[in-house]
């Protein structure tokens, strides 16, 4: 992954629909970066039947999900007793579940796209029920009206908490959330096209908090008390009025670096982390999203049908997050599936304490400006706690884990019997075969030198064998370029 | 390194099981000074006792058990174990039987950090054979990681030792085979073998005396030379503190006292058909007792009333504490700043419990007391709480009748200002012909800092019933028990004076309580789907409701301290 570095396309290039071609052919490598970038990876098959479906129906796939009665039914349980205990510790676990086993991977991805942005931790909150319910809101806004989900999020119980809305009153207005609305939630510090001129002032933070008094909770839900209301003239963004809160959020929208701001985000989750960004390119996306009174889902599938998402200026542009990282592998090895020979599928319980060492820790963002994000993610440390949670979950000896995600069992499931063959398994199931020539050479020689090594006495020929398909696919795990997405 | 795992695993797959005909004991292979030692008098019995148990049977049949015991670790363990069976011609059981049966022995020097292992061998010869095979197999493993060294052979006083690093000695000594982390301690071993085990802890006369404080028929028993630990600066300081802090004086300091002066303290397990007991002791008991003894310990044979068992209890403990004698002898038992402390708060509380002074109140009280938990059936409140507790009672015996008004006085007057903050509700009723004094929270109204109605878990209520003021958190439990007082005799009373009974049933109705959390619980950790995870659910219930009971119990003899725990298997 380059530093970043300056985008020369044509904007109206970017994003136009993609369309494949000598140039730009829908192959396997492209199909990987679709299921990594929205979704959480792809087993083989899901990969090979992409290729088979075409970029348009692959893509329609994605965005229509499939509808998940079963996984409704597990969330609502699971969701009950962790409201009913408050159980806050069991959160990351529990969303890390949906996310592995949903039927529709891209509304939980745009799930965690708006924790990052909105986000809220239980370190403060405190009430796993808050919580939930703030996924939930989440999660049905995903993909759906920004404007919506920014005017709901204003009531929302994890949020009033977080930044202290139900603190705020008349004559003693919090400022957290007002300021949060328009720094990080709707309009950014800077203008996008005058870089010196700034979004708002802080007069008008302070205008807009007493905009936000008199909210409280009560049998947590958001109440509002109209006797704590500063219901005095408010001058806010250039407006005056006796303002309350959907009216600082309505204003807010109606500026106009507010769909540049989320539209930037958005690319810099989906399309790439280090491509630097001119106000241009983004423009027709900007104005795409504003004419569709912020519609999410739309915007999230221009970016995905266009011609910039696929493009080798993109590829391999993002550091994998560990939700990322650690559900690719899950995922490609099939561990959220149950198998031949009573294979057991995967809990996420463990995974999520794993997660936590990599430094996300779902429900638990780090501040309200969310988790650092791409190159942050590696450091000495976690890039070992990356090879070593590969390790636990290819070698089938961390019982954490156990033979939930054998890479062994994988290999015989698709017949791959032979060194090169499962080199080759490997290299397309994680990467696409998108390589160094090199790279391909030194597993297939790590496998033959493997094969003439000693093992203890009491195994078998088919345990050291199997034992050599799981240190080769945990090789593979620990390429550079898998840590890339 | 990696072969001696192998080897150490190898010892614990065979050490816990033993036990056919006469042997030779392995504790003659002990040398006499040992600080700590542990024996499994009978591996195979206690092989018997916990694996062949219905419970762990049980156990073994939930399915996310067996799936515990289906990892490749577990598969290589047992690829392991079936590699010897083949080598030495026996199943497991047999070699167990065979290697094993005549006992295993751990025994430490805390301060030398010696320690020294002896198996005694039924079968000299297939000992043998396992010793070769053994070190056929490190010799190849060491080589197959490039370990450097082998296992290096030398003899002393004509018997073959073989020693790996400067860490791992062993010998065979005829049927025993005898591992140690010191040569010396190797050698001390050997010694005693070729003079047929004179001056071992075999011929100590302190065996004998520890044993006669075990129960019968036991399968392993340990021991520890507490003269030798109480040396230890660390553990002197603990014990001069522990004796001087209140609240460990309250809770521990009977035991504190018998530790200070016994010198050992042993412990043994036993089993009889489905049931277990385990037993702490130590040779010195009432006899000898500061003076705080008379806290502690009844003049007579009545340790502790009778335990009460309400419907759906959970745990019931019984005990005796005389307060009374505490605060008489307090200048004795306390340090002169600790006695001028208590007597400074007794004079402030006078002025918050209505005139009624901390030692008039502890003199008014009895020195019999009980504590039970219980799972919530019943709630007087329309309203549920969120998260369902469960309830609990004390129940304290009064020595003068008065304690009776004075606590329902204080209770009261605390009552009264919680009331005023809360809107309490004072209601009394009658049980029988008993009066419940009872609070009820309003269930109207803001409440704030409880979103999750938790306060509806509460009503609390006092009451008096013959000798015994009763103090409930609801209701319900406080009805419960004036009906267990009234119904109780005098046959329930033990010299014990503390006991401690779980009770299985109850474990179940509180976990059920949190089916929704443990149901995803399973669901999070196995990705089990919900109709398997909720059978595995109510699997674990089932178990946990046939546990039985759970028994606790402290006696003080005359020169014996006991701690037992008895587990009674409710085969149902």
């Amino acid at each position: 992954m380059a530093d970043t570095q300056p985008l020369n396309v044509d904007p109206r290039w970017a994003w136009q629909r993609y369309r494949p071609g000598p140039e730009a052919p829908w192959d396997l490598k492209r199909v990987g970066h679709l299921y990594r970038r929205a979704t959480f990876g792809a087993t083989i098959r899901e990969l090979e039947d992409a290729l088979q479906l075409g970029p348009d129906r692959a893509i329609d796939q994605i965005l229509q999900g499939r509808p998940d009665p079963d996984g409704d039914e597990v969330w609502g349980m699971v969701t009950r007793g962790l409201r009913q205990f408050n159980t806050g510790e069991q959160l990351p676990a529990a969303w890390l579940y949906r996310m592995l086993y949903t039927t529709h991977p891209l509304r939980e991805k745009m799930t965690l796209f708006w924790h990052n942005h909105f986000a809220t931790s239980n370190r403060k909150v405190q009430n796993a029920g808050y919580m939930l319910g703030q996924n939930d809101l989440l999660r049905r806004h995903a993909l759906g009206s920004f404007r919506t989900l920014l005017q709901e999020m204003s009531q929302d119980p994890a949020m009033m908490v977080w930044l202290d809305t139900i603190q705020s009153k008349r004559g003693q207005p919090n400022e957290n959330y007002a300021r949060e609305l328009m720094e990080l939630f709707s309009l950014g510090i800077q203008n996008p096209r005058r870089a010196e001129q700034r979004n708002y002032t802080e007069q008008d933070i302070r205008e807009a908090a007493r905009a936000f008094t008199g909210w409280t909770l009560e049998n947590g839900r958001a109440a509002f008390h109209a006797n704590q209301h500063d219901d005095g003239d408010k001058n806010v963004l250039g407006q005056r009025g006796r303002f309350g809160a959907n009216d600082i959020v309505r204003i807010c929208l109606e500026q106009e670096a507010a769909p540049y701001f989320v539209v930037r985000k958005l690319f810099r989750f989906l399309v790439s982390e280090t491509v630097q960004l001119g106000a241009d390119l983004l423009e027709p996306l900007a104005r795409e999203f504003r004419a569709s009174d912020f519609n999410f889902g739309k915007l999230v599938e221009t970016v995905l049908r266009s011609n910039l998402f696929f493009s080798a200026q993109v590829y391999r542009t993002r550091v994998k997050t560990p939700v990322d990282f650690a559900l690719g592998i899950v995922r490609g090895l099939e561990g959220h599936l149950a198998g031949a020979g009573n294979q057991r599928r995967l809990g996420t319980t463990e995974l999520a304490s794993a997660l936590e060492g990599l430094g996300q820790r779902l429900f638990y963002p780090p501040s309200v400006a969310g988790w650092d994000m791409g190159r942050a993610w590696l450091n000495g440390q976690t890039f070992l706690l990356r090879q070593n949670l590969a390790l636990a979950l290819t070698s089938t000896t961390d019982d954490r884990f156990g033979r939930r995600a054998d890479p062994a069992a994988l290999v015989r499931r698709y017949n791959r019997a032979s060194g090169p063959d499962q080199v080759d398994f490997f290299l397309r199931l994680f990467l696409q075969q998108d390589v160094a020539p090199t790279t391909r050479e030194r597993l297939v020689q790590y496998l033959q030198t493997a094969a003439t090594g000693s093992y203890p006495f009491f195994w078998t020929a088919d345990d050291a064998a199997d034992q050599r398909v799981r240190a080769l696919c945990h090789l593979v795990l620990c390429l550079p370029e898998f840590q890339l997405d | 390194m990696r072969f001696r795992a192998v080897l150490a695993t190898l010892l614990c797959v065979l050490a816990p099981g033993m036990s056919l005909g006469q042997t030779r004991d392995p504790l003659r292979l002990v040398p006499g000074m040992a600080d700590a030692v542990v024996k499994l008098e009978n591996p195979r019995a206690l092989y018997d006792a916990f694996y062949h148990h219905d419970v762990v049977q049980d156990f073994l049949k939930i399915d996310s058990v067996a799936a515990l015991y289906d990892t490749n670790n577990i598969r290589r363990a047992l690829q392991f174990i079936a590699y010897f069976e083949k080598e030495l011609g026996h199943n497991r059981l047999e070699l167990l039987d065979r290697l094993a049966g005549g006992g295993a022995v751990l025994a430490v020097h805390i301060e030398q950090k010696k320690v020294l292992v002896v198996v005694q061998a039924k079968d000299e010869k297939l000992l043998e054979r396992f010793v070769t095979l053994g070190r056929k197999i490190i010799n190849q493993e060491l080589a197959r990681q490039d370990a450097k060294g082998q296992v290096q052979t030398r003899s002393y006083k004509e018997i073959e030792t073989l020693h790996l690093g400067k860490e791992l000695h062993a010998a065979r000594a005829g049927g025993a085979l005898v591992f140690s982390n010191s040569e010396d301690t190797l050698h001390k071993a050997l010694d005693l073998h070729k003079s047929g085990g004179r001056s071992s802890l075999a011929d100590t006369p302190r065996l004998a005396s520890m044993k006669s404080h075990l129960p019968a028929q036991q399968l392993a028993w340990g021991a520890l030379n507490l003269e030798e630990i109480k040396k230890i600066p660390n553990v002197k300081n603990t014990l001069t503190t522990l004796g001087l802090d209140p609240i460990t004086m309250f809770t521990i300091g009977g035991l504190v006292d018998v530790i200070k002066r016994a010198p050992y303290v042993c412990a043994g397990l036993a089993r009889d058909g489905n049931n277990l007991q385990v037993r702490i002791a130590m040779p010195k008991g009432r006899e000898g007792m500061a003076p705080l003894a008379a806290m502690f310990l009844p003049e007579g044979d009545e340790g502790s009333l009778p335990m009460l068992q309400p419907p759906r209890v959970l745990s019931s403990t019984s005990y005796f504490l005389d307060l009374g004698k505490f605060w008489e002898q307090r200048q004795k038992i306390l340090t002169p700043e600790q006695a001028k402390t208590i007597n400074k708060f007794e004079e402030q509380t006078g002025k918050y419990l209505k005139g009624i002074g901390l030692g008039a109140l502890l003199q008014q009280a009895g020195k019999y007391h009980r504590v039970v938990v219980a799972v919530a059936d019943k709630s007087p409140y329309k309203i549920k709480p969120t998260t369902e507790t469960g309830s609990f009672a004390v129940v304290l015996d009064m020595r003068d009748p008065a304690f009776g008004k004075s606590m329902g006085k204080v209770l009261r007057g605390a009552a009264l200002v919680a009331g005023f903050q809360y809107g309490l509700r004072l209601v009394e009723e009658k049980h029988g012909p008993h009066t419940l004094v009872t609070y009820y929270f309003p269930e109207k109204g803001k409440f704030a800092g409880d979103d999750n109605n938790i306060r509806f878990n509460f009503s609390p209520c006092f009451a008096e019933v013959g000798n015994q003021f009763v103090i409930c958190s609801t209701l319900e439990l406080g009805k419960d028990i004036i009906d267990c007082l009234t119904k109780e005799t005098k046959a329930g009373i033990s010299p014990a004076t503390q006991r401690t009974h779980v009770f299985g049933s109850g474990v179940a109705a509180n976990l059920r309580s949190s089916e929704d959390l443990l149901v995803s619980q399973v669901i999070l950790s196995q990705a089990l789907p919900t109709a398997d995870a909720k059978k595995q659910f109510e699997s674990l219930i089932h178990l946990v409701e046939r546990l039985g009971k759970l028994q606790f119990e402290t006696r003080y003899g005359p020169q014996e301290f006991r701690f037992d725990v008895y587990w009674n298997y409710d085969k149902k």
